[in-house]
């Protein structure tokens, strides 16, 4: 199985993130705020398989959220906003291997020349970005949430696995258990709280910081 | 519709894209500086990364909490110019509450205005192709012209006698100082020829 952070499988459930875009060309910021946390991770993941250096790797990404906050007027929609992103991502961080490699100054370890394709890096090879103890950190904080999710009651597991793994929209889920969407939308955010409560220390303790 | 769910809970629903649009113009306002909800916002989609990629635990990385990466974007957000809403989309968000937009645009509205311009080519070629056709079918002054009767002379010529147009002949005489005639019986002022005409040839065409 590839190491790809994969996005909900493909159902009929609704876009947010076409909600987050269509208020963020509004002029609501905050709604590309959101954008940008829940795709920092897959971003910064794309490019530290393109680049070698930590601190470039978090310039790229910036800077990639900053061209398509520039371009999001011209985002049509056409296809999903991730696909469109993701091409943003690799131009820009294919540019700066470009600038690197005109530049005598920087090291050459600076980037890689023989992986800027996401598809030839060899599975479970670490990225730039992850450093023995961020794994081990990552993969104490997966065996938490999979734990927590064998602990929810069974009808929190279900609305929330049918949501998060088999993708289906709140109407779905409402026919396969037979209860109204209301509580549907309210056992997925209970079983999302119940999994949070266990891992969220974890994640303060990782970055020192509260939220 | 006043929701009266929490931040997390509309969070959660956004997360899914279950939120009418009044209910994510109220999170987004209440996630103005509210680090919880971010963290909330964070927390739900790396469950989500998690469940969906058990086998893939380094795909977590290199984020798993706050690093600081969207506060710092935020301050590069904030010296960019903000869009400014269009007076469709300011509309659009203003629906009256309880109804909930989640239609997105067809994948052939782009297309749809040019179906619309190619049927009024269409109409408009086939009027004017029809047009023309009732113009050739309905008689008009142009054959009326041709048919006008025009002066016609009686001249002789060396094979006997010869009925032509009168206005041929004026335009003949006018035109043939620029040269002579050749064997070719073309206008040739512009070369250096010799040519040779009898009196009945001269007298035949009107003289000199």
């Amino acid at each position: 199985m590839s190491d790809e952070l994969l996005p909900p499988a493909a159902g009929k459930a609704p876009d947010s993130d076409a909600m987050l875009v269509e208020r963020t060309v509004a002029g609501d910021q905050k709604a590309f705020e959101l954008l940008v946390i829940k795709y920092q991770r897959r971003i910064q993941r794309l490019i530290g398989r393109m680049v070698r250096d930590v601190d470039l790797v978090e310039d790229i990404a910036q800077e990639t959220f900053i061209r398509a906050y520039r371009a999001l007027g011209q985002f049509r929609g056409e296809a999903q906003f991730y696909t469109w992103l993701y091409r943003i991502a690799v131009n820009t961080a294919k540019k700066a291997l470009m600038d690197l490699k005109r530049n005598p100054t920087v090291s050459e370890n600076a980037y890689k020349t023989d992986d800027d394709d996401e598809t030839s890096r060899v599975e479970n090879e670490l990225t730039s970005s992850e450093t023995p103890e961020a794994v081990l950190a990552s993969k104490e904080i997966a065996t938490i949430i999979n734990d927590a999710m064998q602990d929810l009651p069974e009808e929190l597991r279900e609305a929330i696995t049918l949501r998060e793994i088999e993708g289906l929209s709140y109407e779905e889920i409402s026919e396969a258990m037979n209860c109204p969407i209301g509580t549907v939308r309210s056992r997925i955010f209970r079983a999302r709280e119940a999994i949070s409560a266990k891992v969220r220390p974890l994640l303060e303790n990782q970055t020192g910081k509260r939220w | 519709m006043k929701s009266t769910a929490s931040t997390p809970e509309l969070l959660s629903a956004l997360a899914d894209g279950q939120l009418s649009d009044e209910e994510l113009a109220a999170v987004l306002k209440s996630c103005a500086g509210d680090g919880a909800a971010m963290g909330c916002w964070n927390t739900y989609h790396l469950i989500g990364d998690v469940l969906r990629s058990p086998a893939a635990v380094p795909g977590l990385m290199p984020i798993v909490g706050e690093t600081g990466f969207a506060s710092r974007l935020g301050a590069r957000l904030a010296q960019e110019p903000a869009f400014k809403a269009m007076p469709a989309q300011v509309e659009r968000l203003q629906v009256p509450a309880g109804i909930v937009h989640h239609r997105g645009p067809a994948s052939n509205d782009g297309s749809f205005r040019w179906k619309v311009l190619a049927g009024v080519a269409s109409v408009a070629a086939v009027s004017a192709m029809a047009w023309n056709a009732s113009g050739l079918m309905a008689p008009s002054a142009a054959p009326q012209l041709a048919q006008a009767p025009s002066p016609q002379i009686l001249m002789t010529s060396p094979q006997g006698p010869v009925v032509r147009d009168a206005r041929l002949e004026e335009l003949l005489a006018a035109h043939r100082q620029l040269g002579t005639a050749s064997a070719l019986q073309e206008s040739s002022g512009f070369l250096r020829n010799a040519a040779f005409e009898t009196s009945s040839t001269a007298q035949s065409t009107g003289g000199r």
